[in-house]
């Protein structure tokens, strides 16, 4: 499967573009030409030059800086969405794949109640009670999107677990444990890479919105839905400011995207789309 | 096979006819839940022909929200929709108090018993005669909910009402108050409304109808989106060249100046609706003038003593220095506003005390947390005894320059090592978190000539504003506040003077309020609209001078 | 099938008692004591403790929890929502009412939009198939899926209000003011359709039913617009229909952009106010919106479709 993504011109170079712009959100003190947070008020909405690359925003803070700075919630937030989000429906998916019985019945009727919400209205409703923060964001996005992972994987596990392997394996007497570790997981990691893929593209438009909307990350972090925000404020005097996080925004999430389709296509040649 | 396409078709029909239904009745949807004079049902359409067929009588407005209750009797209602229907007895003027629905009056020798001609004549927009009687049963309203009114002073020492004759009209009080006259001329809650319109002779609980003397009454409004006044065809004054006054409602800033420019609103009136750049962008602008006001009121943080970290001295101080007033001026309002040192302007009557600014000087403010045992931890933030210097500010989201002052204070006060976490709530809730005390610092509303300095600093032993809950922590809060009173009651100018420079001087030495710059008024507005000025009160718009060429 | 659709429509009442649950103990977990709030909000000038029981009492607060959840549900019931804590003289339904209007209309609007684009794009994607349109539609929509709406309506915005100064910029109040947002939410959603449509009719493209009407002679459009454009509209007009209410939730951020006065911007501003009766009813409307919508489409899905009609019965 690997040698086949490989060979994926497009997967290579977005894979390549990622690492470089999770690099810069890493080594941002290093790459950033200003401090993030360093306003110098008189200075504000300068235009280009050497100095500020992107120029600088309402209290005169180099956009660029922010831009690089603002990587770090922006993947950061989103790959701990992921992670958890993907590790809660894995562990429940294959529970209720593998064991079915009444376990299944529970976690399958929780999943109905769960994504016969609206995921988007249950996330504001997260944050609405518990307080406008990023940790309740990413625990609000956790607790809805868990669902609709959960019931994919069950059904990907429903697939493989009467395959003759694993019958095989538990002849020979390996317990259960083994059995969902080793043979259950690896089978369906495929599956769970491009879902994960997918999925960080999603939890970045979802916190950028949140932030966008005062609801997520909190001044004076940099993140590229908050910026926009702030440049949605001064539109009519500083059109430009809108435009360099939201051009980031895309870029990163449509490379997300397009890795993920690449991903897909290189799992399953006989599904390869026409 | 056919019932199948038949059936499909026709919950698609279904969908289309349900769009199709709510177009059209969001187009004229004019749903009064509130109850109005003489109601005209043109709702929607004819917001829509005044904004697009700009009659030489017709003026669109904005407000950042909804008219809400318009009882003058209570605080629930936007203040420059209040002051257009109602009148007060007496109004205040920059040169003084002018006659209103008093035509004259005479004060007692002893200053305690006021006397007021009514003006004859006048009636409310309902028919109703506005006389002695009709002015008694309000001022019945009106005490019959005293304990709203208490951050007037004047409601403390008002013994009595009573009517001497049709048109005479009698309050006697307990001591003689020097503000009174100026107190009773606010529209809040001295305005007269038709004594018709109340419920049962009482006003505490809401008002029927909003009927009142003034230039002009309300005749259609639609929750959150616009309100609609006509010009009062009986008024006794002058009648207004204005003839109609349509509110929009728009609740953010930039769609507000976009509704500007393509002609959708033609007047932004307000001292926090629009910000130093807007204003210097549209400068140059032919289509459109600019008018600022002289400066009215100071604006300020407020610090709460009754928090930890806050209610140390030297923390205030600290943070006094590291604020710098010239920074936000220049910075931030263009120079629009000048910076202000002290919480009342020298040419504030009573004020001009010769206090001692507080320099701008981070050295010295680091100097004073360091002796004062606030030592930086290992993320740069100072601590003391384990607790950490990090406290939250308080603004309000609908003011447009009060988040930009927030991040940049934000980070000024990070550079010597305290966190400061800003937080935006809209006008209501900020208002009820200032009032009830919950907040560290926050954004204060100043009152503004000619409030300045009697009632503002009446309203500081209530809880009006944040100055009563923050104020709880100093040590000499007793004696400021009956110092104040003292103030309020007493009849000698060397004594008053003597009073007021000892609370401005006790409240400056004790570092709770941290100027910033002295606020104008300003206004923007379509170059056909002349007449704009800006009236005494900063929050009322005198739609009544206001004409198109 | 009669079975079916009783069936159906019983598994739904479980559903609804569990959101219905949910949105009652979200309101419980609130951090402000409701009944201090109440207090406050009826602008009691000093609040003591006594004032406090009375109102704890008033509000059947110390009741056990069961009791005020079957109180709550039969308030419910009677549409009386509670009043909202920021503006005191408004009722929860009030306010809900009053925005329902504005974000239905826009949906439906949006709705129009998405079938109106995407059908014809979706089949002369499929039709010319690989050639530079399809590509470039692709490609477009690509981009689409991975840019946030409300960064689209904030360029829209710029671009055509201010810049062309074709349309108004926010607010409602007459169609132009409708066409920006609505067109905004259709984006979203208009992406996947076109990959919806196209693919059907792709595979459709693959029947045998296709070639034998080409082996008898008929004309291309004939065949493309009667035979596989029906066929493969069947599956994408449920989904569309489906979408519906996605669609009215989905409308919050756009709502937000525009200001346009729907139940989206009274959900964000009752956030910010944490004015919690608003958020917990309209968490509850849209809730159920959904499951009756589930359910009403799975009925019509399974009366239209012969095939599931068989597989039901």
């Amino acid at each position: 499967m690997w040698k086949r993504l490989f060979q994926n011109r497009m997967a290579v170079i977005m894979i390549g573009l990622l690492l470089l712009i999770a690099l810069m959100g890493i080594f941002a003190p290093w790459v950033a030409p200003h401090d993030p947070y360093e306003n110098d008020i008189l200075n504000k909405f300068a235009g280009y030059s050497l100095s500020y690359p992107l120029g600088t925003d309402q209290l005169g803070r180099c956009i660029m800086s922010r831009m690089i700075y603002g990587i770090r919630p922006t993947l950061f937030l989103s790959m701990m969405t992921m992670l958890g989000t993907i590790g809660l429906g894995t562990i429940m998916g294959l529970l209720a794949g593998y064991f079915r019985g009444p376990l299944e019945e529970v976690i399958m009727r929780t999943v109905d109640v769960m994504m016969s919400f609206p995921s988007q209205i249950m996330v504001f409703a997260v944050v609405a009670l518990l307080g406008i923060d990023v940790r309740n964001v990413i625990m609000a996005n956790v607790f809805i999107k868990w669902a609709w992972y959960a019931r994919m994987i069950r059904t990907n596990v429903m697939k493989y677990r009467d395959r003759n392997f694993v019958l095989f394996s538990r002849t020979i007497g390996s317990g259960e444990r083994f059995i969902l570790l080793n043979h259950m997981l690896p089978s369906i990691a495929s599956e769970m890479a491009v879902l994960a893929t997918l999925d960080i593209g999603w939890a970045i438009l979802n916190i950028s919105t949140l932030s966008f909307l005062g609801l997520g990350v909190q001044a004076p972090t940099p993140e590229w839905g908050a910026m926009l925000n702030e440049a949605r404020n001064v539109m009519t005097t500083n059109p430009v400011q809108m435009v360099a996080p939201g051009m980031a925004i895309v870029v990163v999430v449509a490379a997300f995207n397009m890795l993920g389709d690449a991903l897909r296509d290189a799992l399953d040649p006989k599904e390869v789309q026409i | 096979m056919t019932m199948k396409k038949h059936m499909l078709s026709l919950c698609l029909a279904g969908l289309v006819a349900v769009a199709a239904a709510g177009c059209s009745s969001s187009g004229s949807d004019s749903t009064v839940s509130g109850k109005t004079a003489g109601t005209e049902n043109n709702g929607g359409s004819s917001a829509d022909s005044a904004a697009s067929s700009p009659d030489a009588d017709e003026l669109v407005f904005v407000n950042f929200r909804d008219i809400r209750d318009l009882n003058p009797h209570l605080y629930a209602g936007e203040m420059y929709a209040q002051s257009i229907i109602y009148e007060p007895l007496v109004r205040v003027a920059d040169d003084g108090v002018k006659p209103c629905l008093a035509e004259r009056w005479d004060i007692s020798e002893d200053g305690k018993v006021y006397t007021f001609y009514i003006r004859e004549g006048v009636a409310f927009t309902d028919g109703e005669i506005c006389d002695a009687n009709a002015i008694k049963a309000n001022f019945d309203a009106i005490l019959e909910n005293k304990n709203r009114h208490t951050w007037l002073e004047m409601m403390n020492l008002l013994e009595s009402v009573e009517v001497v004759d049709d048109y005479t009209f009698r309050i006697n009080m307990s001591s003689p108050y020097y503000p009174m006259l100026i107190e009773l001329g606010g529209t809040r809650p001295f305005g007269m409304i038709s004594p018709q319109a109340m419920k049962d002779g009482s006003t505490s609980n809401g008002v029927d109808e909003y009927i009142g003397t003034g230039p002009y009454r309300l005749m259609d409004f639609v929750t959150d989106e616009y309100a609609v006044f006509e010009v009062n065809e009986n008024y006794w004054g002058e009648a207004p060249a204005i003839k109609k006054i349509t509110v929009k409602v728009i609740p953010d800033n930039q769609t507000r100046i976009l509704a500007l420019q393509k002609g959708e609103v033609d007047l932004i009136y307000g001292k926090d609706m629009l910000d130093a750049e807007t204003i210097m962008s549209f400068q140059g602008n032919d289509e459109f003038k600019v008018s600022l006001s002289d400066p009215i009121s100071t604006r300020h943080l407020l610090m709460n003593t009754t928090d930890d970290i806050l209610g140390d001295i030297n923390v205030r101080k600290a943070i006094q220095h590291a604020t710098s007033k010239l920074a936000v001026s220049e910075g931030i309002f263009n120079g629009l506003e000048s910076p202000a040192d002290t919480l009342y302007s020298a040419s504030v009557p009573y004020c001009n005390v010769g206090l001692t600014p507080y320099e701008y000087n981070m050295d010295t403010a680091a100097a004073i947390l360091d002796e004062a045992g606030w030592v930086a931890g290992s993320d740069g933030i100072r601590e003391k005894d384990g607790q950490k210097l990090s406290f939250g500010l308080l603004y309000c989201n609908d003011r447009v320059t009060e988040k930009i002052i927030s991040e940049y204070l934000q980070n000024e006060y990070a550079k010597i090592g305290i966190q400061m976490d800003i937080h935006g709530e809209e006008e209501q809730s900020y208002r009820d978190n200032m009032k009830s005390g919950n907040f560290d610092m926050v954004f204060n509303i100043a009152w503004g000539t000619p409030q300045d300095p009697q009632s503002s600093m009446a309203a500081m032993r209530a809880s009006v504003y944040g100055d009563y809950a923050a104020q709880q922590g100093l040590e000499d809060k007793a004696e400021i506040d009956q110092a104040i009173t003292d103030i309020l009651v007493s009849t000698d100018e060397t004594e008053r003077q003597a009073l007021y420079e000892f609370v401005l001087t006790r409240l400056h030495d004790d570092a709770v309020y941290i100027p910033l710059t002295y606020e104008c008024n300003k206004a923007l507005y379509t170059n056909k609209l002349s007449g704009v000025d800006f009236s005494a009160n900063p929050y009322l718009i005198p739609f009544e001078d206001m004409f198109f060429e | 099938m009669k079975s079916y659709i009783i069936k159906r429509i019983l598994s739904a009442v479980p559903l609804l008692l569990c959101i219905s649950f949910l949105c009652f103990v979200f309101i419980n977990l609130i951090p402000s004591d409701p009944a201090e709030v109440a207090l406050r909000v009826r602008q009691t000038p000093i609040i003591t403790e006594e004032a406090i029981a009375e109102v704890r009492a008033e509000l059947g607060l110390d009741d056990p929890y069961l009791v005020r959840y079957v109180n709550w549900v039969w308030s419910c019931l009677h549409l009386d929502f509670g009043v909202s804590y920021t503006n005191p003289s408004r009722t929860v339904l009030g306010e809900l009412s009053r925005c329902l209007p504005a974000t239905a209309v826009l949906a439906m609007t949006s709705l129009v939009f998405v079938i109106v684009l995407s059908l014809p794009i979706g089949f002369f994607c499929a039709v010319y198939k690989d050639s530079w349109f399809d590509r470039l539609i692709r490609g477009i929509v690509f981009m689409t899926t991975a840019m946030p709406a409300y960064w689209i309506g904030l360029l829209l915005i710029w671009l055509v209000s201010i810049q062309l100064d074709l349309l108004p910029t926010s607010g409602s109040g007459s169609v132009k003011h409708l066409i920006l947002p609505a067109f905004t939410v259709s984006l979203t959603y208009i992406s996947t359709y076109i990959r919806l449509i196209r693919n059907n009719m792709l595979e459709n493209m693959k029947e045998d039913y296709v070639l034998y009407a080409n082996v008898r002679g008929l004309k291309q459009s004939n065949i493309l617009i009667r035979h596989i454009l029906k066929n493969s509209l069947h599956t994408c007009i449920v989904a569309i229909g489906m979408s519906v209410p996605q669609l009215m939730a989905g409308t919050i951020v756009v709502e937000n952009v525009f200001a346009w006065p729907g139940l989206g911007k009274l959900c964000i501003n009752s956030i910010f106010n944490r004015d919690y009766p608003v958020i917990q009813t309209y968490v509850l409307l849209i809730g159920t919106l959904f499951v009756v919508f589930n359910l009403l489409f799975d009925i019509i899905q399974c009366i239209a479709d012969p095939r599931l009609r068989r597989e039901v019965s």
